[in-house]
């Protein structure tokens, strides 16, 4: 297979992208949403209605640089479920004092729960994934088989196995590079990703079926 | 005339999706007793736009002092019941494969008593001997990492039983805490008892609660129900293994109403049990030798609607016992409900968003094919519309996956619009280029017809509500746009 000068440069170009992501991975891992990863969060009834933003800013102050997500808890506006990577008893007092201040509350370091939430396996985010894509996979080259039953199979399938490898290969690593957390969401942008790919190599099959069959 | 008669349509059709499209966005208000209410229906969403219930499962900690029967290796083989127990006379019983109780004034065996009483036994068995032992829910040799992970893996499965799954499961490998997220809505009690349920079936003795057949002997389990004379009775049918079938046929013999000379009869009983939870207490009429029990479960009922309860937890049952009991006790430690990380500000900034990319494709058609563009523009709003009236009218559940789908489903259609318009350019002849357009289009968008389809029919709520946007946003598109070709708007 033969390409332009354009192509070898945008081909060279996402080799590097891809060996940049490796290398990120080597080093710092993938960058798990905090949801998804063992964290620790804590329950804060106040008991009076809550601004989420003011206990964000608590937060902030709290844990500096680490990461926080801070979500309402029940449904009366006056509860808080705060998950951070990790909590001292210095950040715990911390948060504590900070709340009640704000809000006039008797929080004690002591009454207060931190609870570990265990991460969310990706194999378990994955699993309910398997089997539709198997099926999926299996109707899609079936059909492609059928379709374009004039081209040379391993050509065909060859062509867009290495497409959708190397573009699903170039979004990991910029994703991986750029830090973006992985969570379901961005799998499914991935499978979304694979998807499009497919469509447009169809597309572009129909219309040039003569000339490659030949 | 003609013209104006062209004119007239087009104006008209543009109202009528305009109108559509503020209902669809704004809300179909109507005056109920005084108070405007919109009567749309409202989305359904999934856990990460609408909340979870945080469910936490510690490990089951109690224990409790009991005289129980010991086989000869030291193995439990039931608990010692006092036949102070015993003496209940059972309500429900056994049932042949045409719903009539075997176990009743109705079986072959059965003659009319002229004095009934329960046999009592002595608690000495021959084969065990009786002894005081600690039961723990969890013996602390279970308690280990490959019992929790088998835990984990047994109530993922349990879990993915139920139609329109979505959870997230979260194991501490040290504590073998789990913490379970589920959807706020009417399963999540049943999701709280399938996970803390263990799963445990007995068929005991009930004079002395001697273990008889356990789940080491079902083959298979299934629900079933029959209806005589408009009472709906559902059954928990289970089919032993060959080990099962055998044990069956002794016990059947065993467990029976035998009455002596003097005319009276002495009955003994078999209890089945689902997490030491007496389901029936019944004898046999019938030796039973095709391995099967057919085990009534709640009350017979003309209320079609209760019925479906009780049918639906014997559904649930049958799939626990068809799934290996569970090594661990588990009881619920907290429930919270955790409101989304998606707050009402970041999704009006994704509806903003997505609107002002529409805009820009929509400017770009109407600079690039001017009022035909402008026509194609307001229609495509009108596709989105109508796509979000059948996702309400639907119940397709809105997750942050089938978001993105949606967003693919009206990029087909604005490409569809794209590709016709520059068509129209080069031929003026409608009949064809629609033709040829949509073939185009739909030959190359066959792969995602295919995922619409299959994801469509999956259990998992967020693989099927992919499905779903892309069967209705793709079924909708081939409707939309034949129908407005058909009135000539194309």
């Amino acid at each position: 297979m033969k390409l332009s000068g354009t192509k070898k440069i945008l081909l060279l170009g996402l080799i590097l992208i891809i060996i940049a992501g490796i290398v990120v991975v080597a080093l710092k891992g993938v960058n798990v949403s905090l949801l998804y990863e063992q964290h620790e969060s804590v329950n804060l009834v106040v008991g009076k209605e809550i601004d989420i933003n003011d206990i964000k800013d608590i937060c902030k102050e709290v844990f500096n640089n680490k990461e926080v997500l801070v979500r309402k808890l029940e449904l009366f506006d006056d509860a808080v479920n705060i998950n951070v990577e990790s909590m001292t008893d210095e950040e715990k007092q911390n948060l504590v004092s900070k709340v009640n201040e704000k809000y006039g509350t008797e929080f004690t370091a002591e009454s207060i729960n931190v609870n570990v939430n265990p991460k969310v396996r990706i194999r378990d985010i994955v699993r309910p994934y398997l089997i539709p894509l198997v099926i999926v996979t299996i109707a899609i080259v079936a059909y492609m088989v059928i379709r374009f039953r004039k081209i040379k199979m391993t050509k065909l399938l060859g062509k867009i196995l290495a497409i959708i490898l190397l573009t699903e290969a170039t979004v990991t690593s910029i994703v991986t590079i750029a830090r973006i957390p992985v969570t379901p969401t961005l799998i499914n942008v991935m499978f979304a990703v694979a998807i499009l790919e497919l469509v447009l190599y169809v597309d572009y099959t129909e219309k040039n079926y003569k000339i490659i069959k030949d | 005339m003609e013209k104006n008669l062209k004119r007239f349509k087009t104006l008209a059709v543009v109202l009528i999706v305009i109108l559509i499209s503020a209902i669809a966005f704004g809300g179909l208000y109507i005056q109920i007793q005084g108070v405007w209410k919109n009567v749309l229906p409202k989305f359904s969403y999934g856990m990460e736009l609408d909340g979870v219930r945080e469910l936490r499962f510690v490990l089951n900690t109690s224990e409790e002092e009991k005289e129980v029967y010991v086989d000869e290796n030291g193995n439990y083989a039931g608990d010692v019941v006092s036949n102070d127990s015993t003496t209940s006379s059972p309500e429900i019983d056994l049932v042949d494969e045409n719903g009539q109780p075997i176990s009743s004034e109705n079986a072959e065996n059965s003659n009319t008593p002229t004095e009934s009483q329960e046999k009592k036994e002595d608690k000495t068995l021959e084969g065990y001997k009786t002894e005081k032992r600690v039961l723990k829910a969890n013996e602390d040799a279970d308690i280990n990492i490959t019992n929790f992970e088998k835990t984990k893996k047994i109530i993922q499965e349990r879990l993915e039983t139920l139609d329109l799954y979505e959870y997230n499961i979260r194991l501490d490998e040290v504590t073998g805490e789990l913490v379970v997220e589920v959807p706020d809505n009417d399963n999540v009690e049943i999701q709280e008892s399938m996970i803390a349920t263990k799963g445990k079936f007995e068929v005991v003795d009930h004079q002395n609660g001697l273990i008889l057949l356990d789940n080491s002997h079902i083959k298979n389990v299934s629900a079933t129900y029959t209806n005589n004379d408009n009472q709906y009775q559902s059954y928990l049918i289970v089919q032993l293994n060959k080990e099962g079938t055998e044990k069956l046929k002794e016990i059947s013999k065993t467990y029976v109403r035998q009455t002596d000379e003097k005319g009276i009869e002495t009955t003994t009983y078999v209890g089945v049990e689902f997490d030491d939870q007496e389901l029936l207490q019944t004898y046999f009429g019938d030796e039973l030798t095709n391995g099967v029990l057919q085990i009534p479960l709640g009350q017979a009922s003309s209320e079609y609607e209760d019925f479906v309860i009780t049918y639906n937890s014997t559904a649930r049952v049958a799939g626990i016992l068809n799934l290996e009991k569970m090594p661990l006790s588990y009881k619920l430690n907290a429930d919270n409900y955790v409101q989304s990380h998606i707050t009402t500000e970041t999704r009006i900034i994704a509806i903003v968003s997505f609107a002002v990319i529409v805009l820009i494709l929509s400017i770009v058609m109407i600079v690039k094919y001017k009022l035909a563009g402008l026509k194609f523009a307001i229609l495509n709003v009108g596709y989105i519309a109508i796509v979000t009236l059948a996702f309400r009218y639907t119940n397709v559940l809105i997750t942050l996956n089938s978001l993105i789908a949606f967003a693919g489903v009206v990029g087909i259609n604005m490409l569809f619009e794209y590709k016709l318009l520059e068509n129209l350019r080069k031929n003026d002849d409608i009949k064809l280029v629609f033709t040829e357009t949509m073939k185009q289009l739909y030959l190359a968008i066959i792969p995602v017809a295919i995922v619409a389809i299959i994801f469509t029919f999956m259990q998992s709520a967020v693989i099927s509500s992919i499905g779903m946007v892309l069967f209705w946003g793709i079924a909708i598109q081939a409707l939309y746009s034949g129908l407005l070709y058909i009135i000539g708007m194309i």
